[in-house]
């Protein structure tokens, strides 16, 4: 039987550091270093749950002079009410709270 | 890696990120992933490029070119995969040595990734993989009656070295031609 896409340990520690605080944007690098995921790993993520209006996306407009505007993503009220039940569930469930591993479990 | 050679990377990754979504709607996945490079240290810049430039390409959808050439590969080796189960058929009551079996096998690999070719063809570059062992077991029956396998290279290589020349010539090699002429 498919996995769901959203369960990956991966998906999970995206949805939960975009959780810890949900009006701040962030941008890719600030996540993929914080989680220790590569960008061949971190926009696929983004880019689905942005595909599911679970991300909100929007260019940086106070960029300094001398670096481009990066592009920046925070969950949106569906988003958060869907990371939140995620969340849930993984606390509920022993075998999803296993499938993450300390780097990401220590991430949130 | 030295530092001017990672540099080199990043720029030419950079170029073909543009390419990679140009005209698509991950244009703005390609800027948002070229826009993180001036804050990321400089010995992580190509690898983070190199990823996003996957990213993109995965997501690709199948251009005509792919979509004919992995509908000729998939008859082309779907014939010689029906020759192959009727020789494991054949074979079946007293197989001497697993090459049908082998063939049976990688024909069939090859036949599925020509099918994942439609939904994303950069993964199937995989192709290259299982025709291996198919070409070695030509080899391998080959010598077992002495005769020369010329024909493996054709009827093994030939259909998804086509199908590779068309994902790499549709999704790098003309957008970065096209860019190239459009500069001039």
């Amino acid at each position: 039987m498919p996995r769901d896409p959203n369960t990956s340990p991966q998906t999970l520690a995206v949805l939960r550091s975009l959780l810890a605080d949900v009006r701040q944007f962030r941008y890719g690098y600030d996540l993929a270093k914080e989680l220790g995921l590569k960008s061949g790993t971190l926009y696929p993520i983004l880019a689905r749950l942005a595909e599911q209006g679970h991300l909100e996306r929007h260019w940086e407009t106070d960029a300094p002079s001398g670096r481009p505007p990066r592009q920046m993503y925070r969950l949106t009220p569906a988003g958060q009410e869907f990371a939140a039940r995620v969340e849930a569930a993984r606390r509920k469930s022993p075998t999803a709270r296993r499938a993450v591993s300390p780097r990401w479990e220590g991430a949130a | 890696m030295r530092r001017d050679d990672d540099g080199r990377l990043v720029r030419i990754t950079i170029e073909l990120l543009g390419h990679a979504a140009e005209g698509s709607a991950d244009a703005d996945w390609a800027r948002a992933i070229s826009s993180e490079l001036p804050g990321i240290p400089a010995g992580r810049r190509a690898r983070w490029a190199l990823g996003g430039l996957w990213f993109l390409l995965l997501r690709r959808p199948a251009t005509w070119p792919i979509r004919l050439f992995a509908t000729l590969g998939i008859l082309w080796q779907g014939l010689w995969l029906g020759t192959s189960i009727s020789t494991l058929a054949d074979d079946a009551p007293d197989l001497a040595s697993p090459y049908s079996a082998w063939m049976v096998a990688t024909q069939s690999a090859v036949v599925l990734l020509f099918l994942l070719a439609y939904a994303r063809p950069w993964l199937s570059v995989l192709l290259a993989v299982p025709v291996i062992p198919a070409y070695a077991a030509v080899l391998w029956q080959s010598a077992g009656i002495e005769g020369i396998p010329v024909l493996a290279v054709p009827l093994f290589a030939g259909p998804p070295a086509l199908l590779l020349v068309a994902i790499a010539a549709t999704t790098v090699f003309w957008p970065l031609a096209v860019s190239a002429m459009r500069r001039r």
